[in-house]
């Protein structure tokens, strides 16, 4: 179906040599809301790190785990609800299982919701792979009035079962030791499977007599007899190349004729689930009304709901800025007096070369540092909500308001982040679970005004505006904000046609954060930024501040000018000259970089850049540079983070096309309408 | 509980159902004598009750439960005009707002003793046909022969003269009002739609069928609304309802299973206000859904529908 991953896409780097015996790996599945991280993290430690399944946009977390001398490799596969090719994730974990066949499959359930998270369990029993269930959050189901048996579980699966309170550190050495009775063979695996009743097993006999004898690969018969009943696409299409026309028409016939199976299917493992829930689980506390329940009378409440979300966001950002403020005043001090050391050490040098290494390449590593302690505090606070459970509350909460312009309820939160930095905001859309809803929220957070591009909005409409000012500010981001609306919903329209965003989502019990999966999530993710991002950002700022460093040394004389020359015909229609479109260009380094562009450019000797603004502009050429600036291309951050998100070139560069197109036709819209109407002009 | 007032409404629809009018928000405005936004108000009101699928600018529809209310209602509006009219003696236009007020107020055994006593009168002293007892009237949907969907079947009402000429000898003697017809598999666009008329496959130009109105013939109306089905959108907080089946694609089908809904399976509402996404607890987990996708679900209701527990 696709290539095999090759082993050094997923194998971690010098672990291996090659005389030493290959590790054992272990995979690591469960459903969304196991705790599945919280059994990771503490197993591999800091010796984690990210792979890729070959042409996909998911990742693998890949750690070693080292105990009673034995190493083996733990690879963390994506969340899924089950092995259906649904979503781009449900395709990754069942490939890697099938393709890569690890030694053995740990599937992580939550005490809590035993029968809906054996699903999976009741899936993974039918593929060819030894398993080990760990049933986690043994604490937060007794608190909910659940008292969850194991040994019972264990005599009903015929696998082994290891009870965890994986957040504490519980059961995890218990965990591995069951892994290892099963390498050694030492554990009397007998494994039980759902049971589908004979006309259901009448039916999967007769798919398989449709099925050709050979060139099957990896999959077992029985499991794609199942997943095409089930309705399964990649499946149908792997078997379309296989058969010849006459012979797949035949059994495209038969499965259209049993339609139906896919309800049968899953209501026999849920039967079979719920036998063995039935004698595996205790209610003492029935009746009890939960924490949970208590906690969403309120959080979901139709009023109050939204001012809770309203607030939690609030203080959020509040606090995010608060604390990170010192630390980006400490970094950037940090990195202006390692620029003039540098500046005074290279004085003996051509001009350029100090410019090069003190503004361009400093400048670069200035931009990432400032943008780290914004990011770690940023993370760190969407781990916070998504592990305590409330991100499914503020997402539903938010989700008629985000409906409405075809996205998902849990997009408001990264186009929230937006109107402090982008940067986070892209790369917090990861909490999205279809591609589509990643990328149409990736595509519009650029047009967020974050805090530098409203640096800019309120300096020149207070420069050009004086009094009403303010009204202008509030009129440009009602017309922003309006844009990223309709945008919003003509993307959706455009890019994914006849796709609606579904909004089916696990609203998880409650509980308290885990501290450690949190700081470990955020240390990861700070690191992938700086690993991946880092370098693209410092070579993009270099590369621009090169082209406003040469060839002379004035900015006026740049490349960078020349090429604001070389647009003002285009800035004429918004009443622009070339130093605005030169602002306009710079402000692709950092947003607020314009501002001190155009305070190079355009004043001289005397007076301020708030004095001299109004002479060169029209109150209409403000406002249409004031539209074009809030929604022009993305900054270099904003690009690294789109590519390093989306994992490609590509949607940075749909992103890049289309803000310039939408930014200055609006800008020349805006501009022309105010010259027909002779207002402000 | 069902007020007077949606009484009037549910009899409102039916009335222009009879009458072959689309059953839309200003038709219902016009009949009830009210504003469009009152209507619009109470439509909503009804779609939670389990007695109409409604969805803003859609031409709205009885749900089995509902057509079940309506037809009981006017069947008492009925029989009461006839009382009034052939044993009291009150004037024709007097009788319509008197049979109003009487028939919220009648219960199933005066109902039955009603129709004892004017034997076996079948229709209103207007001439309009009172509904048989036990609440289903046959529907009497009028549709365009392009409306008519695969597998439905429709009895033609009616055809313009002009068109039989287009048709043709043979085409003119097999499309003629009682034939009983029945739409095939979509054709491509621009291309004449199929349809079986009396047994023979008969090809028309899209245009000539726009021009045809059929009756949809209960039966397979009925197949399609899947007994007393109804969605999972109008259960209103603390309902329980179970799983029937669903009305969506092949990946929200199969998502929807994986979390737990699964045909006979108990779904108990916990949030739902009317717009927005709704809550529900499916197997001991709160699943949140959008109201489209819990438009898609459908369930019977646990203890019956409103009109057995009328």
């Amino acid at each position: 179906m696709r290539p095999r991953a090759s082993e050094g896409q997923l194998a971690p780097a010098g672990a291996q040599r090659e005389d030493a015996p290959r590790p054992a790996t272990v995979a690591l599945v469960g459903s969304p809301n196991v705790g599945k991280s919280s059994v990771f993290n503490p197993l591999t430690g800091l010796s984690q790190h990210v792979g890729n399944w070959p042409g996909k946009t998911v990742e693998l977390k890949i750690g070693l785990w080292r105990g009673r001398g034995r190493t083996m490799r733990i690879v963390d596969l994506p969340g899924t609800y089950s092995l259906t090719a649904n979503s781009v994730e449900e395709q990754v974990t069942r490939d890697y299982l099938l393709q890569e066949r690890p030694d053995v499959v740990i599937v992580v359930v939550n005490a809590a919701n035993l029968e809906r998270t054996l699903y999976l369990v009741a899936e993974a029993l039918e593929l060819p792979l030894p398993i080990v269930v760990g049933v986690n959050m043994m604490d937060v189901a007794e608190r909910e009035g659940i008292h969850v048996e194991p040994a019972v579980l264990e005599a009903a699966l015929g696998v082994p079962v290891v009870p965890m309170v994986a957040s504490h550190g519980e059961g995890l050495e218990e965990l591995m030791a069951a892994v290892e009775g099963l390498l050694d063979g030492d554990y009397p695996y007998n494994p039980r499977h759902p049971e589908f009743g004979p006309d259901l097993e009448a039916l999967i006999a007769e798919i398989d007599r449709h099925l050709p004898q050979e060139g099957l690969g990896p999959y077992p018969r029985r499991w794609l007899a199942l997943k095409l009943l089930e309705g399964d696409r990649e499946v149908g299409d792997l078997l379309r190349t296989r058969l010849d026309a006459a012979r797949w028409a035949a059994l495209d016939a038969l499965l259209r004729q049993h339609e139906d199976a896919v309800l049968a299917i899953a209501s026999a493992r849920y039967e079979w689930i719920g036998r063995m829930v039935r004698a595996a689980i205790r209610r003492p506390k029935a009746g009890a009304i939960s924490l949970t329940e208590r906690l969403d009378r309120w959080a979901t409440h139709p009023y109050v709901g939204p001012a809770i979300l309203a607030t939690l966001m609030g203080s959020i950002f509040w606090l995010v800025y608060r604390l990170s403020q010192p630390l980006v005043d400490l970094l950037g001090g940090g990195v202006s007096l390692v620029a003039d050391l540098v500046r005074a050490q290279l004085a003996g040098a051509p001009a350029w070369v100090g410019g090069l290494v003190a503004d361009g390449i400093l400048g670069g590593v200035g931009t990432v540092l400032t943008l780290l302690p914004l990011l770690a505090l940023f993370f760190a606070a969407l781990a916070f909500l998504e592990d305590v459970g409330y991100l499914a509350r503020g997402a539903f909460v938010a989700d008629r308001l985000m409906h409405r312009m075809g996205l998902h309820g849990k997009s408001f939160l990264p186009l929230f982040l937006g109107f402090g930095c982008n940067v986070p905001a892209v790369l917090g859309t990861r909490i999205l679970e279809s591609r589509r809803d990643r990328l149409l929220t990736t595509l519009l957070i650029p047009l967020v005004p974050c805090a530098g591009r409203m640096a800019v909005l309120v300096f020149i409409t207070g420069a050009l505006f004086g009094n009403r000012g303010p009204l202008v500010t509030l009129g440009v981001l009602a017309f922003v904000l309006l844009t990223v609306g309709l945008v919003g919903t003509l993307l959706g329209r455009l890019l994914f046609p006849g796709e609606s965003p579904s909004f089916i989502m696990e609203l998880p019990l409650y509980h308290l954060p885990n501290w450690r999966t949190i700081l470990l999530h955020t240390w990861r993710r700070v690191l992938d930024f700086v690993v991946r991002a880092g370098t693209v950002i410092l070579l993009l700022s270099t590369a621009i501040w090169t082209l406003a460093a040469l060839p002379g040394s004035a900015i006026e004389q740049s490349y960078l000018a020349s090429l604001g020359r070389l647009l003002a015909p285009l800035g004429g229609l918004i009443g622009l000259d070339w130093r605005m479109m030169v602002a306009l260009l710079a402000s692709v380094v950092a947003k607020e970089q314009a501002l001190a562009t155009m305070a190079i450019l355009i004043v001289g000797t005397e007076g301020s850049l708030a004095t001299t603004l109004p002479q060169l502009l029209s109150p209409a050429a403000g406002l249409a540079f004031l539209i074009v600036q809030m929604l022009f291309i993305p900054c270099v951050g904003t690009i690294t983070a789109i590519v390093q998100e989306t994992r490609s070139w590509r949607w940075a560069a749909v992103s890049l096309a289309y803000q310039a197109g939408l930014s200055f036709g609006l800008g020349i819209l805006v501009f022309q309408v105010a010259r027909l109407l002779g207002v402000g002009v | 509980m069902i007020s007077p007032q949606m009484e009037e409404y549910m009899e409102a629809i039916v009335r222009l159902e009879e009458r072959g009018e689309p059953v839309t928000t200003s038709a219902l405005a016009h009949e009830c004598q009210v504003a469009a936004p009152t209507v619009t108000e109470m439509l909503r009101h009804l779609s939670e009750h389990g007695l109409i699928f409604y969805e803003p600018r859609r031409e709205l529809s009885l749900t089995p439960a509902g057509r079940a209310l309506a037809s009981t209602v006017l069947r008492r509006h009925r029989l009461w005009e006839r009382f009034l009219h052939d044993v009291l003696g009150l004037e024709s236009d007097k009788l319509h707002d008197h049979a109003c007020e009487l028939e919220h107020a009648t219960s199933p055994e005066l109902e039955r003793l009603l129709a004892r006593a004017l034997g076996d009168r079948t229709t209103c002293p207007h001439g309009s046909a009172i509904p048989p007892e036990g609440g289903y009237t046959a529907p009497t949907r009028l549709v365009p022969l392009t409306d008519l969907r695969p597998s439905w079947t429709g009895c033609i009402v009616s055809i313009h003269e002009e068109d039989r000429q287009l048709l043709g000898a043979e085409g003119a003697e097999a499309i003629t009002p009682g034939a009983i017809v029945r739409a095939e598999e979509l054709t491509q666009p621009g291309q004449p739609l199929a349809f079986t008329v009396d047994g023979r496959r008969q090809l028309l130009p899209e245009d000539v069928a726009s021009r045809i109105t059929a009756r949809v013939l209960p039966a397979e109306e009925a197949r399609e609304e899947e007994d007393d089905a109804i969605p999972l959108s109008v259960l209103g907080p603390g309902e329980i309802g179970i799983i029937r089946g669903f009305r969506a694609g092949r990946g929200m089908v199969s998502r929807c299973l994986a979390l737990g809904f699964t045909p006979g399976t108990a779904v108990e509402m916990v949030q739902n206000t009317g717009r927005g996404p709704v809550i529900v607890l499916v197997r001991d987990t709160r699943v949140a859904l959008g109201r489209g996708e819990a438009q898609k679900v459908m369930v019977v209701r646990r203890g019956g529908t409103h009109a057995s527990a009328r």
